[in-house]
């Protein structure tokens, strides 16, 4: 499953490769993850990374443990009345909808908490 | 169809052309012997383009301890295609300075063509293009042809604005059906107008459908997903309510962002929009 990470704990396993732009692999799947990483991560300004967890819905359970329910269906709302004219079975179209959706996600949680519009 | 777009250009009162200082600068920049000197004293002939150098310069971007004070400093620091680029920004928000507030949000608009420029030049870096920065001119100009139909058609573009809310439809459909060509194909024919090169013709006409294009298909497509990614992550707009389909021609597989990569990319895009936008955009009305 994806977890962002803020939310990653010393002692989950890494499941896919981690790697910069340059393709370089900064973490190797397998690696069991120690406090060092988890600042090494942040450095290298990741939001999020592959650990190995509850197969099927990892993803949208790490979402859900991030961000109240009705954000995070105004924000997949959002999106996709965006991406009407789109195809989703496009290959890569649904790695960018999915980000689209967690920083908007991200962008209604803090103007929430601020009282402010969405920036 | 093309016959709508010609005389449209024929017609058009307010086609703007780019200032004598941007060919010039480009000439000088081509020129193997003009010096550092001689072309930071043509920049110093336009106050908002040296000022905006400085700012560059002194800027994150290139986080140096100490500040550039002077232009010649500030031209070898930051390199002789980026300052071509810097002064087609420049360039491009001044000329198009009139257009009507109420068919879009200007600024906004400039912030999405920035980011798509930024990403265009970014993408082009990822997949070792040779020279990735003269991208940034392709994803600048993308959707210029939207503002020269603002400019001299607003009452048609207030009609395709309304009718692509009403019918739930892309802004380029609305406006064949309407001008009897899109924004792609008027921005294309203003960037030939320029007298600017072919290739960015091709990128422009093309940026919704790189399938199209004949000669840069792979630049084509650049431009194409930059565009679709800072359109979906809302990073500016262009006034559009929907995304135009992703099309990714086969020869063009390749250069998708995968995973991680994908994230870092945004993440990379997003440090440096947030230094250049306050800079490139007038900043009072963000």
């Amino acid at each position: 499953m994806m977890v962002t990470i803020d939310k990653l704990k010393p002692g989950m396993k890494v499941a896919r490769d981690v790697l910069n732009l340059n393709n370089a692999v900064l973490l190797t799947a397998g690696t069991e993850l120690v406090p060092q990483h988890l600042r090494t991560l942040k450095m290298w300004g990741l939001d999020a990374i592959h650990v190995v967890g509850e197969a099927g819905d990892g993803d949208d359970q790490a979402l859900t443990a991030q961000f109240a329910p009705e954000i995070l269906t105004a924000a997949a709302k959002r999106v996709e009345s965006r991406l009407k004219h789109a195809s989703l079975d496009q290959p890569g179209v649904m790695m960018i909808r999915d980000l689209a959706v967690r920083r908007l996600a991200a962008r209604l949680a803090q103007a929430k908490e601020s009282g402010g519009a969405v920036p | 169809m093309s016959s709508d777009l010609s005389a449209f250009v024929r017609r058009a009162k307010d086609l703007p052309s780019l200032p004598a200082l941007y060919y010039e600068l480009v000439q000088a920049i081509d020129d193997p012997d003009s010096s550092i000197g001689e072309i930071s004293s043509l920049i110093s002939r336009d106050q908002s383009l040296a000022s905006r150098l400085l700012r560059l310069a002194n800027s994150a971007l290139f986080g140096l301890p100490m500040q550039i004070g002077t232009l010649d400093e500030a031209v070898q620091l930051i390199g002789l295609s980026e300052i071509q680029n810097l002064a087609l920004v420049t360039s491009m928000i001044e000329s198009f300075d009139q257009v009507p507030a109420n068919l879009v949000d200007v600024p906004s608009f400039w912030r999405h063509s920035v980011a798509c420029a930024l990403a265009s030049s970014l993408l082009a870096e990822q997949r070792h293009d040779p020279a990735p920065e003269r991208f940034f001119v392709g994803g600048l100009l993308h959707d210029v042809g939207r503002l020269v139909m603002f400019l001299n058609a607003p009452a048609e573009s207030q009609e395709i604005l309304r009718r692509s809310q009403a019918e739930a439809q892309l802004n380029s459909t609305i406006e064949t059906k309407v001008m009897g060509f899109d924004h792609a194909m008027l921005g294309a024919e203003l960037i030939g107008y320029w007298r600017l090169p072919y290739w960015l013709v091709e990128i422009v006409r093309c940026h919704h459908r790189p399938d199209r294009a004949q000669i840069v298909f792979q630049d084509a497509f650049t431009v194409h997903y930059a565009d679709f990614i800072t359109s979906l992550l809302e990073f500016g707009t262009s006034g559009e309510l929907f995304v135009s389909p992703l099309i990714v021609p086969d020869n063009c597989q390749q250069c998708l962002l995968e995973d991680q990569r994908l994230e870092l990319f945004v993440n990379e895009l997003e440090k440096k929009c947030e230094v250049v936008f306050p800079i490139l955009v007038r900043s009072n009305d963000t």
